[in-house]
């Protein structure tokens, strides 16, 4: 009992560390997004004594919650994996360098691709090709049928200075992955 | 015709669009998950607008953080203004960031780089 109750005080101990500014891992609603989004704001304003880092954090943060919010289809999610309910997982990390947030969610998996490819493609383009992109799109572009302007991982590309990574798990003998993006944010990121 | 105005909430800007004084004032967050169904009100005004124009109309965008799709609503906000610019009035942008705020600044850059209005890049002192 007592060894149980020691790892729960370490693991809590470690929760509260400094480096967490907020995690969350379960299940999704527009009202949980907005919640996180609100912490965020809230916590970062004492938090963080740059203006402008805490708005590239809370614009990022923003981006990647808003896509979530527009991509997530919750209703095929509680038809396929009903027991699993962490739907959403987010992280929001103070590192020494500046920030670091870690999203992820499930997708289904025909979408994989397209999404991999999409973010491939950001990767291998150079910050200044990124900038372009991001205007050509904004000038031409049209709202997706899910009221995304396609826009968004360009943005976050260009205002965290390219600093991604993400990944795709599959999950096992679901039509589904688990995708994770990390996002790293500094004030040196131009 | 009427004036437009719209209170700001945490996710939505302060619409002041004033039609005798031909001022447009954006200020705040522009964050909203839905921005078309925001933005829509703004066209509908614009249109109307456009048929008796002011001499001159001043847009004046003071936002503090705006999202992606919020930015492609700005750029059907600005066609509209280019439209009034076309029947030959005079339309000017004025576009305030805070002086630390590159992102902000490199934002209104890149609506000066695709739209053809005359967009000034103002500096906000006071944080």
């Amino acid at each position: 009992m007592i060894s149980i109750l020691d790892n729960s005080i370490q693991h809590y101990r470690s929760l509260q560390s400094k480096n967490i500014v907020l995690a969350y891992k379960g299940s999704a609603s527009n009202e949980l997004l907005d919640t996180i989004l609100s912490i965020v704001d809230n916590k970062i304003k004492y938090l963080e004594p740059h203006a402008k880092l805490r708005r590239k954090v809370y614009t990022i943060v923003v981006e990647l919650l808003q896509n979530i919010y527009h991509h997530l289809d919750i209703k095929t999610l509680q038809e396929y994996i009903l027991e699993d309910l962490d739907a959403i997982l987010f992280l929001l990390l103070k590192t020494d360098e500046g920030y670091e947030i870690i999203i992820g969610n499930y997708i289904a998996q025909k979408d994989t691709i397209a999404l991999k490819s999409r973010l491939e493609s950001i990767c291998r383009m150079s910050l200044e090709e990124i900038k372009n992109t991001y205007r050509e799109a904004l000038n031409n572009g049209e709202f997706s049928a899910k009221g995304g302007a396609g826009l968004g991982f360009l943005d976050i590309a260009r205002r965290s200075g390219k600093q991604l990574e993400y990944q795709f798990e599959k999950v096992p003998d679901r039509d589904f992955s688990f995708f994770t993006l990390k996002v790293k944010i500094s004030l040196s990121s131009e | 015709m009427e004036n437009l105005h719209l209170a700001e909430t945490s996710k939505t800007p302060l619409v002041f669009f004033d039609a005798k004084a031909g001022k447009l004032i954006l200020a705040g967050r522009s964050i909203p998950e839905n921005s078309i169904e925001f933005y829509k009100p703004l066209y509908d005004w614009l249109e109307q607008y456009m048929k008796q124009p002011r001499a001159v109309t001043v847009f004046e965008v003071k936002l503090e953080y705006f999202n992606t799709s919020s930015s492609k609503c700005l750029v059907e906000v600005f066609r509209r203004l280019e439209e009034i610019q076309q029947k030959g009035y005079k339309v000017e942008v004025d576009w305030y960031y805070e002086e630390d705020d590159e992102d902000m600044l490199e934002s209104g850059m890149d609506f000066k780089e695709i739209i053809n209005l005359p967009i000034n890049m103002k500096v906000l002192h006071n944080e």
